[in-house]
């Protein structure tokens, strides 16, 4: 694998768009980044982490990302260039600090580049991140390609300097996970020793003292930086329009929008008719350069990822237009030719066009499309849920939830949140999670549910959490249920590393995002220390967590279960097996033994399924983990485990 | 799907959350960056390794490639990984030009497990393959790689078969191996060249 930081000027590689943005801050010569893990964002610190002992950067996942953004404004406080990553989700947790961030302004510069997962590819919401940064006050740039990812990097750390405040860029998942090629230029050397200048004026932004106070005050000057940021680019091309001069319909648009609509305008042959205005500044938007569009067109169609941000802040310009003697007519998210939820592409754009100029578009063969009509109606695509992988600890864990849950017989449920655990909603986690919403907030809920004893609430409560999600969010929800004496079980599913987006360490692991030696902090002694009833228990372990997990469970107050086991994908056990698995075929009685199948139609490990000749179950060996727990539930003795010989 | 100099080749690797799919789009779009001007690959991560239906966007080509994401009906070729996910986008990005190279092992879903669905007879959908397809190599390339010592050396199989075909400019014998050399050392380094050569020549009886 390539480094990027060993990239030479003008040299041009396949390069994934967050690994873009991380070639962008080693050249603008950044020397501090923080961020918590989430897709599609995790990428950008992780290469900014393996990079680290090269371009000298100080490097760290942070517990949380208000944490993180934190530790990054600590860094422009002394003067250096400074950047927080984090996927959408994150902002919400950063946002607190953020508004006070916007009012106190910044020395070094500073930047958060934020992920938004149009279409929630992969997430449980798809939340705008935009409308922070309005609400904020602060500059928002939005890239559209691979190489405008990088170069904006830089573009982004001079106006925080020249305006001192944070610049905040907005990628998506097409963008962060798709790759293209980008050309490097050289690394600048932007190191200044780190100093906090505090004992000035308290109103002097270079040596007083950094605080959101005096309110009013300290707000005039957001609103001059607003106006201040939109001549910035004045000069600059990053707003730029293409097409034609006197255009019928022109398409304002950012992000990877921009792409999907040259691509549709080409398709469609409307080059002559249509042009694009793509704007990378959509907070403030550039209101000199919109309002001539104003006069160039009587046809304004936004494309643009989820909700109608610009579209919004366009038709606020357009009313302030007051001498404008002309009706334009807008299209968009509003009048229903762009949906206003799930990921916009190419043929949404492609229709949208459609529609507005009354072209009757087929890329389509009617012979073709009959066949697929007949082969979609076939019924020879089952669909494929997402699982649990071969191996998983979790599904063992959530195995013996689903028993002690059952066999509590209280009508008892759990209550989750964001990981890979989150499947537990699924038939591969025995659709036991009941809540899903953010970070640590299952504990949170449950905590709730708890409380309502008092009023005969008996159902029996059990929340889940990840290691990672424990350190970002689950410590204070432990406390509340603890402190206010709600009736729960907690269970932290501690598969060693924040798993879910590629082992990024947290504070429970011995190495930090470099590498470097981190101090762990005992999951176990933080609960002793909250005053829960703490056990750890290892979820391969079957007749110790059948025993105990039920009997637990049923316990008053607070308990915690942290069941322990690392990822079956982990660099600890990935390709080394436990045991070779076998059937036993003489053993085995198929259908006719009473269990229904229950290895394969029950537990559903993607590596043992039902041989629909033999009736009987097989082992997939190019799937199986050989974690042995399919032997452990047979109640025939009949799935075999010996020990594995790993090379 | 044709040669000509500024014809731009869109390519859909599918299969399972696990399987390689994201490895060998990236293998591919390496090999053959020198040869051609600009490439995008866009990546399905969600599912990723979680056993879930997973899709690369491979895009090739000596003229402007905008979006990363290849609209509907506009694939030249599939790449399939297992045979059922080969037969779904094929339903979404096939048309009468396409190509199809698809691996015959299934990969059991879970609701197939859990008994509310049924896996087709791979007869069945490798005649539905054929069916939507120009041309079509379909064979079980994870067994193949078993007998060759290790079942995820399909993946190379695979690549000498696209190889063999010789539709996407540049992805040769060379290049393949300049790639892969990058990422795999010794005895691993040397199957894979050698399941690249066998699915070279296989691709020749087509």
């Amino acid at each position: 694998m390539y480094s990027i930081s060993d990239m030479k000027p003008s040299e041009k590689k396949l390069m994934m768009g967050n690994l873009a943005f991380a070639r962008g801050i080693i050249e603008a010569g950044a020397s501090f980044a923080s961020g918590y893990p989430g897709t599609p964002s995790s990428e950008i610190i992780e290469a900014l982490a393996q990079n680290a002992s090269k371009t000298g950067m100080y490097v760290e996942w942070s517990i949380n990302e208000k944490t993180a953004l934190e530790t990054a404004a600590a860094a422009s406080f002394a003067n250096q260039r400074s950047v927080c990553v984090m996927k959408q989700n994150g902002v919400n947790v950063a946002s607190d600090f953020l508004l006070h961030l916007s009012y106190s302004g910044t020395r070094g510069g500073l930047i958060l580049i934020v992920c938004d997962d149009p279409g929630a590819l992969s997430s449980v919401n798809e939340g705008e991140s935009r409308h922070f940064a309005k609400m904020l006050e602060i500059p928002l740039l939005e890239p559209s390609d691979f190489q405008e990812a990088k170069d904006i990097v830089k573009q982004a750390f001079e106006l925080s300097e020249h305006l001192k405040s944070i610049v905040m860029i907005r990628s998506v998942t097409r963008l962060s996970h798709a790759s293209g090629i980008v050309e490097a230029k050289d690394s600048l050397n932007h190191k200044t020793d780190p100093y906090f200048h505090h004992s000035g004026f308290i109103l002097d932004p270079e040596t007083g003292p950094i605080m959101s106070t005096p309110v009013t005050y300290r707000h005039q000057l957001m609103e001059k930086r607003m106006e201040e940021c939109q001549s910035f680019f004045n000069d600059s091309k990053i707003n730029r329009y293409f097409g034609p001069e006197d255009p019928e319909l022109v398409i304002i648009t950012s992000s990877v929008d921009f792409l999907y609509s040259m691509e549709a305008i080409q398709e469609l042959g409307l080059e002559n008719k249509t042009g694009i205005l793509k704007l990378v500044l959509t907070n403030p938007l550039p209101e000199k350069l919109i309002n001539q569009f104003f006069l160039k067109t009587d046809s304004i169609l936004f494309t643009e990822q989820v909700l109608p941000f610009i579209e919004e802040g366009v038709k606020n310009i357009y009313a302030d237009n007051y001498n404008l003697d002309k009706k334009i007519k807008f299209y968009g998210k509003k009048s229903g030719h762009i949906p206003q939820t799930g990921e916009t592409d190419t043929n949404i754009i492609i229709n949208a066009l459609s529609k507005i100029f009354d072209l009757k578009y087929s890329n389509s063969d009617e012979n073709y499309d009959k066949k697929v009509i007949e082969t979609a109606f076939s019924n020879v695509t089952p669909g494929r849920e997402m699982t649990f992988c071969p191996g998983c600890p979790h599904r063992a864990s959530y195995f013996h939830l689903n028993n002690a849950i059952k066999l509590d017989n209280s009508d008892g449920f759990i209550c989750g949140d964001i990981g890979c655990y989150t499947l537990g909603m699924l038939p591969s986690g025995y659709s036991t999670l009941k809540t899903i919403h953010s970070m640590g907030s299952g504990t949170g809920i449950a905590s709730g549910f708890g409380s309502l004893k008092k009023y005969g609430f008996n159902q029996t409560v059990l929340s889940v959490c990840g290691d990672s999600t424990f350190f970002h969010s689950g410590i204070p929800p432990l406390i509340n249920a603890v402190h206010n004496q709600s009736s729960l079980t907690m269970i932290i599913l501690d598969n060693s590393g924040t798993a879910m987006t590629g082992f990024q360490p947290h504070p429970g692991e011995k190495n930090t995002a470099c590498g470097c030696e981190g101090m762990p902090v005992m999951i176990e002694e933080i609960c002793r220390a909250c005053g829960a009833k703490t056990h750890v228990l290892d979820p391969f372990n079957y007749d110790e967590c059948q025993q105990k997990i039920p009997e637990i469970i049923t316990q008053d107050n607070v308990n915690v279960i942290i069941l322990k086991h690392p990822c079956a994908l982990s660099p600890q056990r990935k390709n080394k097996k436990y045991y070779e698995i076998e059937i036993d075929h003489d053993k085995c009685l198929g259908n006719k033994c009473g269990c229904f199948n229950f290895c394969t139609k029950i537990f559903k490990c993607p590596a043992l399924y039902l041989n629909t000749v033999t009736k009987k179950p097989e082992i997939d060996k190019t799937l199986c983990a050989g974690c042995g727990f399919c032997a452990d539930i047979c109640f025939h003795n009949a799935i075999i485990k010996k020990a594995a010989v790993n090379e | 799907m044709n040669n000509s100099s500024n014809t731009n080749q869109n390519i859909i690797i599918t299969g399972v959350g696990g399987q390689g799919n994201v490895t060998l789009a990236r293998l591919i779009g390496e090999s053959v960056i020198n040869d051609n001007k600009y490439i995008t690959i866009g990546e399905t991560f969600g599912a990723s390794q979680r056993g879930g239906s997973v899709m690369s966007h491979l895009r090739i080509g000596n003229s402007k490639i905008y979006s990363p994401v290849i609209p509907l009906k506009k694939a030249d070729l599939i790449i399939g990984l297992e045979p059922v996910e080969t037969l779904r986008v094929l339903i979404s990005y096939g048309n009468p030009e396409i190509i199809t190279v698809s691996n015959k092992k299934p990969i059991i879903p879970a609701n197939v497990l859990s008994g509310e669905a049924e896996y087709p007879l791979i007869e069945n959908l490798e005649e539905k393959i054929n069916y939507l397809s120009k041309k079509t190599i379909i064979e079980n390339f994870t067994e193949i790689g078993i007998k060759d010592g290790h079942h995820l050396l399909s993946n190379s199989i695979i690549s000498g078969v696209v190889s063999g075909l010789k539709i996407i400019s540049g992805f040769n014998e060379k290049n393949f191996t300049a790639t892969i050399s990058k990422y795999y050392f010794g005895k691993t380094l040397e199957k894979n060249i050698a399941a690249f050569l066998k699915g070279f020549k296989m691709a020749e009886i087509y």
